[in-house]
């Protein structure tokens, strides 16, 4: 199956037509992500498509950052 | 780190970004201001284009990932601030900021990728465990086995911690999670380290663990002997203080629930261990002190 195009998935996503989960496995990283979960013996699901998302894109960790990750500063 | 055949679609919009901020700093350069791009668009094109060409890694890593477009580049917004970037496998990297120490010591060319990856980027470049290692390190240093264990974002909005990610691990009975740090959640995304190696770290001290109180250790000059741990009769918690001889004794602390469990049930943290955990700071700095300085305070008290 064709993966969709990221325009069309974020709209679905914004629009909340789909959740994470759909957002990855109908995107090209579909087959990563899966390999991701087998390797971390996770199953695919919502949490692991949104933290695998959140890993892979600079801003989403802005705010994750702790008082003890030094030289972590992201911008 | 995971290899990864295609780039992710945030990654691609992160190398967009990328390039938009190459192409701001290239505009700058030749001063020629927005009719650059419209001009120049097949020479744009090229440079997208070369970009996407193969290049020489830079470094290989002890997993076999080529490093390429290692550099650093100062901030558009704030110049005084500069940022780390490469590629790993052909997958941008988050750009980092850098120390003031590393920004001179790069303009010198006095600083290598590898040490400059190793610093900004330590769980790209640390030996990652297999699949099957990952899977199967569970048990704890005690003997128990982690029966759950997994990484999600808080989404109670009532919560200080929400849209943060946590770690969470039920051994037995127990039910345990907390905020995790930067540096464990890539070292759990790129698979540099173990659920057993993560509960330890995270929990050691909630799990009675004696690994976890391994690090404590009495200054020296301090005996366990010394070290006093006192019901409160009136609330009936612990407290727990040192007598420092001749420069009195330290204010007293309570202990946490899981350290008295630790103490006196698990056994498996002594006096001299939680007298390190509490009250550190304090036997230093009498110890420090003059000795008649430090009576004399005594006395007022």
């Amino acid at each position: 199956m064709m993966a969709e195009t990221y325009e069309k998935l974020v709209q679905l996503k914004q629009e909340g037509e789909i959740g994470w989960l759909d957002f990855v496995l109908r995107g090209e990283n579909s087959d990563d992500f899966k390999q991701w979960c087998e390797d971390h013996g996770t199953k695919p699901c919502e949490d692991a498509a949104e933290f695998y998302v959140d890993m892979t894109d600079r801003k989403m960790f802005d705010h994750q950052i702790l008082e003890d990750d030094d030289n972590e500063e992201w911008y | 780190m995971v290899t990864k055949k295609k780039k992710t679609v945030k990654q691609q919009r992160a190398e967009q970004t990328a390039t938009k901020e190459q192409t701001a700093e290239k505009t700058a350069e030749v001063k020629t201001g927005e009719k650059f791009h419209v001009k120049n668009e097949p020479a744009k094109k090229e440079m997208e284009k070369a970009q996407k060409e193969y290049r020489e890694p830079q470094m290989i890593t002890v997993n076999g990932g080529k490093v390429t477009h290692a550099h650093a580049f100062p901030s558009k917004d704030k110049p005084e601030d500069w940022y780390y970037t490469a590629r790993l496998d052909g997958i941008q990297l988050h750009p980092i900021k850098m120390s003031k120490e590393d920004v001179t010591a790069y303009q010198k060319k006095e600083i290598s990728v590898e040490k400059m990856m190793e610093k900004y980027y330590p769980t790209k470049v640390a030996k990652q465990v297999t699949p099957e290692q990952f899977k199967a390190d569970r048990q704890l240093s005690d003997g128990r086995t982690i029966d759950k264990m997994n990484v999600y974002k808080e989404k109670d909005e009532t919560k200080q911690d929400f849209g943060k990610y946590k770690l969470y691990a039920q051994v037995g009975e127990q039910k345990i999670s907390q905020l995790m740090s930067w540096k464990d959640l890539n070292a759990y995304f790129d698979r540099v380290t173990t659920p057993a190696k993560l509960v330890e770290k995270n929990f050691g001290e909630r799990l009675h663990l004696a690994s976890a109180y391994e690090k404590y250790k009495l200054p020296e000059g301090i005996k366990m002997n010394d070290v006093r741990v006192s019901k409160d009769k009136q609330n009936g918690k612990w407290n727990i203080f040192v007598n420092m001889g001749e420069v009195g004794n330290t204010n007293k602390k309570t202990l946490s629930f899981d350290d008295g469990y630790s103490l006196f049930s698990a056994k498996t943290a002594d006096r001299g261990q939680l007298a390190a955990k509490y009250l550190m700071n304090e036997m230093t700095s009498l110890l420090n002190h003059h000795p008649a300085e430090t009576q004399n305070r005594g006395l007022k008290v």
